[in-house]
């Protein structure tokens, strides 16, 4: 297996990365070499995103999941509990299973567990939580955008001149 | 499990509980019971039973004062005022009017499904039962009983019965500690043990064999309790001739010997009491 | 006079800026901390007196048996509204002022649920047994009332407090992330831990902005949803006053109302206590004005309502209510609040007003105020006059409510305050993004316009 350098450059602004970004994908679209492109920046840019290649978001599956479960696992819940009383129990000219009264506990339980599936959802597809790698600079919080490259190692330097005439302020190596 | 139990139950869960769509068809008592205005002559005997007979703490003048007292039933005294200019009351001979109020055990009650820990219910014999061990005392109960007939015990009058006071509790009921509703529960350890005994001897529950505690004490016998479902009982035949019904109107009235009245029957809480109006001048 | 937030403001001072404001306490704050804690213990002592003695010692009686302890929930319910439903709905709009506000707004929504919820409790008569309103599987096949408007209230309040937080939470892990790089200690450690390493690749931020949005449109219904319930608690009995069809509403127009005014004051407090003034600017402060305003009239219209049903009704007990509000012993407090209720929103059309940070400190709390007599004129009345006339009566606080209500106002204080010293009171990411976005444009028009200003963004 050849050799990899995993780098973060960082630079002054997205103009810049854009620019970077562009160059960097025709190489590695004529020959290959830039086997992994992440960028990482204080605010998000949906543009850039779309130009490093965007891949399809998946939340919202989860968070329809959890809300389909929330609204039956509410109906259960109430339904359920209702006819499992020691003593099934009318009350006040209320059936035992009184559909109005369930309706807004469902409502709230689709709610509930589907914000918990959004949050997981979000943890999921961002493949959170985890170890921060050593490749990651303060600046990137504060007003820098980083560009995360895996380079082969034939490409290696080229990558390397190609982020510094696009003005890298830094670039960053962990291999 | 309970999701075949739903299922192959689903009819009868979802019986709207209302009158003439209960859950408990078929049961073989419903309580009732009978108020005769005309012969009440307020003499609060029925509160005193009641106290003695249920363990009701006496909370002393300053708390009785500040709307802490807890008389599960309460002579209700109302002086009849005329308008503005018009002769002061159109009675004045009659004084006071009055009405003993407890729980009237109603059908639709507004003080059950308002209970977070369903601590209060309808018994399959009609009664609106107080669970005193599952009550956390949120006296949501209390606030939706449009007869305010429901007490909370707002401290703990343990105090109340010192010694040898407590040996005249009736052991057959509880003393309620603080922080729990309680109500009138048509003296449910007199029916149970009427119950058992029936039972025991493979009868139902005779017609005046089991008397409440306000019943038995009044020297007019203004109070009449028995069993509806019993059609023979004095009480569904005092129901009957007064024209009274679950479901009744005041306005399906036929004749003025009808005396019979809910009270507050308008909010549709169907109470299992019935009060027969006084006859008044007018009437005869 | 100050502007709008500077364009030309350093993406780096912003974090400087928010960062300090996390810096060193002076000593004023633990002297406002220990005041906060101070009341606090009254109110716990007061607890205690009352857990140990009884419910009677709130001076409760027959016909009032809910009192101050149902008049605050219902408060700090209304006041949790408005920082969530503001900021789920002014992000689901684009509205571009929220972004310096919506997290103190946010905050302030969870630290009142914590002390809204608070309340159900300890008006509880065993309160020890407060637990049984949970389904949990025991033995004894003992299950909770899902017909009661309590229950539906314990599951909207658990649902509102788990979103909420979260939401608040979700939306703070780049700012947390900017705090662990920028801190060390405990704080590192704690920043880091809620971080959960976030780096701020495209891949985290697409998915944080798609879970973003899909949060803010569960929390939108959900706010609504909550508050409802509550007044659920009172349109779902059969008590005159209380069982009125407009209450649901009523109730979410008044939590906003005063959840607005709260943010208010909020806003003028951490603008002046941690110099936002960059930040949390004049015509924002304007734009929050407005908009209470406009909830306010919502809320008079509602008001306007419940009384002419009432009348045109014609329901005598429900009549007889309204006369009682109006003319009984609570008639003061009742005509203060009305009065005061309607009027003091139409102040914040004189832009005096709006631009005088001394005088809307006052409005804004008086409004508060106001809105906590309104909730109490809510719970007491309808009590005093029930249906059954021989059980009319009155309810007035004694010592232990009342320390245990404004211990729940020093304990609000505390959190908030803990609050906006442990974490950023201002959302630095999407300031900067908020700052970048007006950039962008403004450069594309320049540039499309043919001038020769430099295209690139300044930060």
């Amino acid at each position: 297996m050849a050799k990899r350098h995993h780098m973060l450059a960082l630079f002054n602004n997205f103009d810049e990365v854009r620019e970077a970004i562009i160059e960097l994908k025709v190489m590695d679209l004529r020959e290959g070499g830039v086997e992994e492109m992440r960028m990482t920046s204080p605010i998000p840019h949906p543009e850039l995103e779309e130009v490093i290649g965007a891949r399809p978001v998946l939340v919202q599956r989860f968070t329809f999941t959890g809300a389909m479960l929330g609204l039956i696992c509410g109906f259960l819940l109430t339904a359920g509990l209702a006819q499992s009383m020691f003593s099934v129990q009318p009350q006040g000219g209320k059936a035992v299973i009184p559909i109005p009264a369930d309706l807004i506990i469902m409502f709230e339980m689709t709610i509930l567990l589907g914000v918990w599936f959004t949050v997981f959802g979000f943890l999921f597809g961002a493949r959170l939580p985890r170890r921060r790698s050593h490749l990651y600079s303060r600046r990137v919080g504060e007003d820098q955008v980083g560009l995360l490259l895996e380079v082969l190692d034939s490409h290696y330097e080229r990558v390397k001149n190609l982020l510094w005439q696009h003005k890298a302020l830094e670039v960053m190596e962990d291999s | 499990m309970t999701i075949k139990n739903m299922i192959e139950n689903w009819a009868q869960f979802r019986k709207s509980g209302q009158v003439g769509d209960e859950y408990y068809d078929h049961a073989d008592y419903r309580w009732g019971m009978v108020i005769d205005l005309d012969t009440c002559i307020g003499c609060n005997a029925c509160v005193t039973a009641c106290y003695a007979e249920n363990n009701l703490p006496v909370v002393g003048k300053e708390r009785f004062g500040r709307g802490l007292g807890m008389h599960w039933i309460r002579i209700e005294r109302y002086w009849q005022t005329g308008e503005e200019g018009e002769k002061k009351t159109r009675y004045p001979e009659q004084g006071a009017q009055y009405i003993p109020m407890m729980c009237q055990q109603c059908e639709q009650a507004p003080c059950e499904p308002v209970c977070p820990v369903a601590a209060t219910y309808h018994t399959p014999d009609g009664l609106n039962a107080q669970v005193y061990n599952r009550c956390i005392g949120s006296r949501y109960c209390s606030n939706n009983c449009p007869y305010k007939v429901r007490y909370f015990n707002f401290y703990s009058y343990s105090e109340t019965w010192a010694s040898p006071l407590e040996q005249q509790l009736n052991p057959d009921i509880s003393v309620r500690d603080k922080g729990v509703m309680e109500k009138c529960t048509f003296c449910v350890q007199r029916l149970r043990r009427a119950k058992n005994d029936a039972k025991n001897e493979n009868r139902l529950v005779e017609d005046g064999e089991v008397q409440t505690a306000c019943q038995q004490s009044c020297p007019t016998q203004a109070i009449v309790f028995g069993n509806l479902a019993d059609a023979d009982s004095r009480v569904s035949r005092m129901w009957k001739k007064h024209n009274m019904a679950y479901g009744h109107r005041e306005d399906d009235k036929q004749q003025k010997t009808e005396r019979g009245y809910r009270v507050l029957e308008e909010l549709n809480t169907e109470p299992s009491v019935i009060y027969l109006e006084r006859i008044r001048d007018e009437n005869i | 006079m100050e502007e709008e937030i500077r364009n030309d403001i350093k993406w780096a001072q912003i974090n400087r800026d928010v960062l300090h404001s996390m810096a060193s306490p002076r000593r004023s704050y633990w002297a406002l901390i220990g005041l906060c804690l101070t009341v606090v213990a009254i109110g716990v002592y007061a607890e205690i007196h009352q857990y140990h003695t009884g419910m009677g010692e709130a001076r409760l009686n027959r016909p009032q048996m809910w009192g101050f302890y149902i008049a605050n929930f219902i408060f700090w319910v209304g006041v949790s509204h408005a920082g969530t439903l503001l900021s789920a709905a002014l992000f689901l709009t684009n509205t571009e002022w929220r972004r310096p506000v919506y997290r103190s707004a946010e905050a302030m929504t969870s630290v009142a649920l914590l002390t809204a919820a608070i309340f159900p409790v300890i008006h509880l008569g065993r309160v020890w047994d407060f637990y049984w309103v949970l389904p949990y599987p025991n033995e004894r096949g003992l299950w909770p009332n899902f017909r009661s408007p309590l229950l539906w209230d314990m599951v909207a309040i658990f649902t509102y407090l788990n979103s909420s937080m979260l939401f608040l939470y979700y939306g703070m892990i780049p700012d947390l992330a900017i705090s662990r790089d920028n801190a060390s200690g405990w704080r590192r450690r704690l920043y880091g831990w809620m971080a959960l390493g976030w780096v701020g690749t495209d891949r985290q931020w697409r998915n944080f902005r798609k879970g973003y949005l899909l949060l803010a449109c569960f929390l939108l219904p959900l706010a609504v949803s909550v508050h409802s319930i509550v007044a659920s608690d009172f349109a779902m009995s059969i008590m005159p006053g209380w069982h009125v069809t407009s209450l649901p509403p009523y109730f979410v127009a008044g939590a906003l109302y005063s959840g607005c005014a709260a943010i208010i004051t909020l806003f003028i407090i951490l603008r002046y206590t941690f110099r936002y003034e960059e930040y949390l600017t004049l015509p924002i402060l304007d734009k929050l004005c407005k908009l209470t305003f406009a909830i306010a009239m919502i809320w008079v219209y509602l008001n306007l309502i419940e009384f002419s049903s009432a009348w045109y009704g014609h329901d005598m007990f429900e009549k007889e209510v309204l006369i009682e509000k109006a003319t009984g012993p609570y008639a003061a407090i009742w005509w203060t609040m009305i009065i005061l209720g309607i009027g003091l929103p139409f102040s914040l059309l004189i832009k005096w007003v709006r631009r005088n940070m001394r005088v809307l400190i006052f409005i804004s709390m008086l409004i508060n105020i106001t809105m906590w007599l309104e909730r109490w004129m809510i719970v007491s009345p309808t009590l005093a006059r029930n249906h059954e006339p021989y059980s009319w009566g009155y309810h007035w606080p004694g010592w232990v409510e009342l320390s245990i209500t404004f211990a729940s106002f020093a304990w609000f204080t505390m959190l908030f305050l803990l609050f906006v010293k442990i974490f950023p009171s201002i959302s630095m990411y999407e300031v900067k993004e908020m700052l970048y976005h007006r950039r962008h444009v403004s450069d594309r028009l320049l540039r499309e316009s043919g001038s020769d200003r430099p295209l690139t963004v300044e930060k």
